[in-house]
C-alpha cells in the first residue's frame, strides 16, 4: 500500500527539473551508443565509401587511381550498362503492375471466401514465399526445359510447341517475370487480405441495404480503405523488383545475348568478375540517386491521391 | 509486486491487429454458399499454376534418368529411383549446409530481436539528448538500397575487419535492423507509461524494466520480427556468395547452387537436392504457419 501512496505523490518519475542534470542511465547509454556506432560503421560508413570509391579506378588490390567523374562518363557510353538499365526498367514495368493486380485480386477473393478452403489456399499460395530462391530456380529451370516431361507432354497433348523460354532472347525476361510473380503472389495477397478483413462489416452491410453490388462495393469501400497498403506495397515491390538479383544470377546469368542482364547483375559482374570495384560503385551510387528521385515522386503521387 | 504482474497481459490482448480468417456475413446462407463455391472453383487455375511446379519437382525427383526426360506425363514414378537421393547425399554436404544456415540464422535472429526490443524501448519510452536525431539517422538507413552499400560493405568486411570466410561476417549485417526498431517502437508506444513508472518507483532500474516488463509485453511483435528476419537470413544468397569461400561454411543456398551447377547433366539429382533443401522448410512452415502468417501480416502492415 505504501507503494501506491508514493506513486500518487509522485505522478511522474521521469521528468521534472532534475532531468537535465542527471547522467543518462546505463541502459540509455548502452542502447544509444551501440545503435549509433553500428549504423555509423555498417551503413553511413559504406554509404560514404560508395561515393568515394565511385570516383576511383580500383580493383581492391592495387593502388586506386583517381578518376573524378570518369566512371560516370564511362557509364554514359557503356552500351551494356545502358542496356541493363533498359532491361531492369522493362522488368519492373512488366512485373510490378501484373503481380500487384494479381495480388490485389487474389487478396480480395480470399477475404470474401469465409469458408474452409480459404486456409488451404492461403497455405498453398504462401509456399512459394518461403521457398528459397535457389530451390525455385532449380525447379523452374527444369520445368522450362523442353526436354523435361511436363512441357513435352503438354506439347503432345495440346499440339503447341513450347520452346524453352530461357533460351530465347525475347522470352527469357518474361520467364523470370513469371517465376517472380509465382513467388510473390501470396505475399501481397496476404497483406491485402488482412487489410480488407480490417474494414468494418457495417460499411458493407449499409452498402448492401443501399443496393450496391459487389463491384461497386469494391470501388467505393474496399479500394479506398486499402489504398495505404497498396501505395506501400507498390513502392516496396518497385524497389525490390529493380534490385532483384538471385533469379537472374542463377537462372539466366544475363543471357541469352544480354536480354536479362539487369542493372544489379551487371553491377555484380563488373565488381566480382572484372574487379572494377570503382566502376561498380559509381553504378551503385547512380542507382541510389535514381531510386531516391523515384520514391520521392511516388510518395508525392501517393499522397496527392490519398488526399483527394 | 501486484503492479508489476497485473497488467502483463495488456500488450498481448489490446495491441496489435488480429488476423481474422472467418467471420459472420450478411448474406443469406444459401446464396452465400453458392457464390463462395464459385469463387473457390474460380481461383482453382491460379492454385494449380502455383502447385504444379512443387508437385512436379517432388514426383520427378524419384524418377530414373530415362523416365525424367520421357515425353509421357507420369504423375507417379513407375519405380522409386532412390539413387538420386543417395548420390546427392554423398556428393553434397546438405546436412552441414543446413547446420551452417541454422547456426547463422539463430544468432542473427536472436541479436536482431534483442536489439529491436532494446532500441524500441529506448525510442518509445526514454528521453535523452539527441534522441530524435539518432532516430531519424537510423530510419534514414531504411532508404538506402541494398546495392548502394554492397561494394564498400564487402571491402569493410573482407579487408578492413578481416571477416571473410567466417560465421560472424554472415551474422553481423543483421544484428541491428532499422525496420525491427521502428515497428517495436510503434508497438511500445501504446503501452501506458504508468506501468513503467510504477516499477521505477518500486526501485527497478531501466534494465530490470526492460527485461521484466518490456520484453514480455513486446513478445508478439518480437515474434513477428524473428520470423521475418529468419526468412530473410536463411534465404540470403548474394552476401554469403561473396563472403564465403570454403565449402565447410557454405550455407544452404550456396550448397544448392553448388549442386545445380555441378550436376547440370543430372536433373534427377538437382531435383532431389532441391527437395532435400525445401522439405524441412515446408515442415517448419506448416508447423508455425499461424505464427508466420500472423507475423508477416503484422509487420507488413505496420511497415
Amino acid at each position: 500500500m505504501a507503494v501506491k501512496q508514493k506513486e500518487k505523490a509522485l505522478p511522474s518519475v521521469s521528468g521534472g527539473p532534475r532531468r537535465g542534470l542527471r547522467l543518462p542511465s546505463s541502459f540509455i547509454l548502452v542502447a544509444a551508443i551501440s545503435s549509433f556506432a553500428y549504423f555509423l560503421v555498417f551503413f553511413l560508413g559504406p554509404f560514404i565509401g560508395a561515393m568515394v570509391i565511385g570516383l576511383f579506378n580500383w580493383d581492391l588490390l592495387s593502388t586506386a587511381i583517381f578518376l573524378g567523374t570518369g566512371n560516370f562518363e564511362t557509364m554514359a557510353e557503356d552500351k551494356i550498362f545502358l542496356n541493363s538499365l533498359k532491361v531492369s526498367f522493362l522488368f519492373v514495368a512488366i512485373e510490378v503492375p501484373i503481380v500487384l493486380s494479381l495480388q490485389l485480386i487474389l487478396g480480395a477473393i480470399l477475404a470474401k471466401m469465409r469458408m474452409a478452403p480459404q486456409k488451404t489456399y492461403l497455405t498453398l499460395f504462401f509456399l512459394p514465399v518461403i521457398t528459397p530462391w535457389l530451390v525455385a530456380v532449380m525447379m523452374f529451370t527444369f520445368l522450362f526445359d523442353s526436354g523435361a516431361g511436363l512441357p513435352a507432354g503438354i506439347e503432345d497433348l495440346l499440339g503447341i510447341h513450347v520452346a524453352n523460354p530461357l533460351a530465347s532472347p525475347k522470352a527469357a525476361l518474361y520467364a523470370v517475370v513469371f517465376v517472380t510473380g509465382w513467388k510473390f503472389l501470396g505475399y501481397g495477397a496476404l497483406l491485402f487480405l488482412v487489410g480488407i478483413n480490417e474494414i468494418p462489416d457495417h460499411l458493407y452491410e449499409a452498402a448492401t441495404i443501399d443496393g450496391a453490388g459487389g463491384v461497386k462495393q469494391f470501388t467505393k469501400i474496399t479500394w479506398p480503405m486499402i489504398m495505404p497498403i497498396f501505395v506501400a506495397l507498390s513502392i516496396t515491390s518497385f524497389i525490390g523488383a529493380l534490385q532483384i538479383f538471385d533469379p537472374f544470377f542463377v537462372m539466366t546469368e544475363g543471357g541469352p545475348s544480354d536480354s536479362t542482364r539487369t542493372f544489379s547483375l551487371y553491377l555484380y559482374q563488373q565488381a566480382f568478375d572484372k574487379l572494377r570495384f570503382g566502376y561498380a560503385s559509381a553504378m551503385a551510387f547512380f542507382m541510389f540517386v535514381l531510386l531516391l528521385v523515384i520514391s520521392v515522386i511516388q510518395l508525392a503521387i501517393g499522397r496527392a491521391k490519398w488526399e483527394h | 509486486m501486484g503492479t508489476l504482474e497485473g497488467p502483463g497481459g495488456v500488450g498481448a490482448g489490446a495491441v496489435g491487429p488480429d488476423v481474422r480468417i472467418s467471420r459472420s456475413t450478411f448474406y443469406s446462407k444459401a446464396r452465400r454458399n453458392m457464390g463462395a463455391w464459385l469463387i473457390v472453383i474460380g481461383i482453382m487455375p491460379l492454385a494449380i499454376i502455383v502447385a504444379v511446379p512443387f508437385v512436379w519437382m517432388y514426383v520427378s525427383s524419384f524418377k530414373s534418368p530415362a523416365e525424367i526426360i520421357s515425353r509421357e506425363i507420369t504423375w507417379f514414378p513407375s519405380e522409386f529411383y532412390w539413387t538420386n537421393y543417395v548420390q546427392v547425399w554423398e556428393l553434397a554436404h546438405l546436412m552441414r549446409a543446413y547446420t551452417n544456415s541454422v547456426v547463422v540464422s539463430f544468432f542473427a535472429v536472436g541479436s536482431a530481436v534483442f536489439t529491436s526490443a532494446m532500441c524500441g524501448f529506448l525510442f518509445a519510452k526514454k528521453n535523452f539528448w539527441g534522441k530524435n536525431a539518432l532516430f531519424i539517422f537510423i530510419l534514414s538507413t531504411l532508404m538506402v538500397p541494398y546495392f548502394a552499400i554492397f561494394i564498400p560493405s564487402f571491402f569493410l568486411y573482407a579487408r578492413f575487419l578481416g571477416l571473410k570466410d567466417t560465421y560472424l561476417s554472415l551474422i553481423l549485417p543483421f544484428v541491428f535492423t532499422p525496420f525491427g526498431i521502428l515497428i517495436t517502437r510503434q508497438f511500445l508506444h501504446s503501452i501506458p507509461n504508468e506501468l513503467i513508472d510504477s516499477a521505477t518507483v518500486d526501485g527497478a532500474g531501466d534494465w530490470k524494466v526492460f527485461f521484466h516488463i518490456i520484453m514480455p509485453l513486446a513478445k508478439p511483435i518480437l515474434a513477428a520480427i524473428a520470423i521475418l528476419q529468419f526468412l530473410g537470413v536463411f534465404n540470403e544468397f548474394l552476401w554469403p556468395l561473396v563472403m564465403i569461400d570454403s565449402r565447410d561454411l557454405f550455407t544452404l543456398p550456396l550448397e544448392l547452387r553448388f549442386i545445380s551447377s555441378a550436376q547440370y547433366q543430372h536433373p534427377g539429382r538437382i531435383l532431389s537436392g532441391a527437395v532435400m533443401g525445401l522439405t524441412p522448410i515446408v515442415v517448419f512452415f506448416l508447423i508455425f504457419q499461424r505464427h508466420i502468417v500472423q507475423g508477416i501480416s503484422m509487420t507488413g502492415l505496420k511497415g
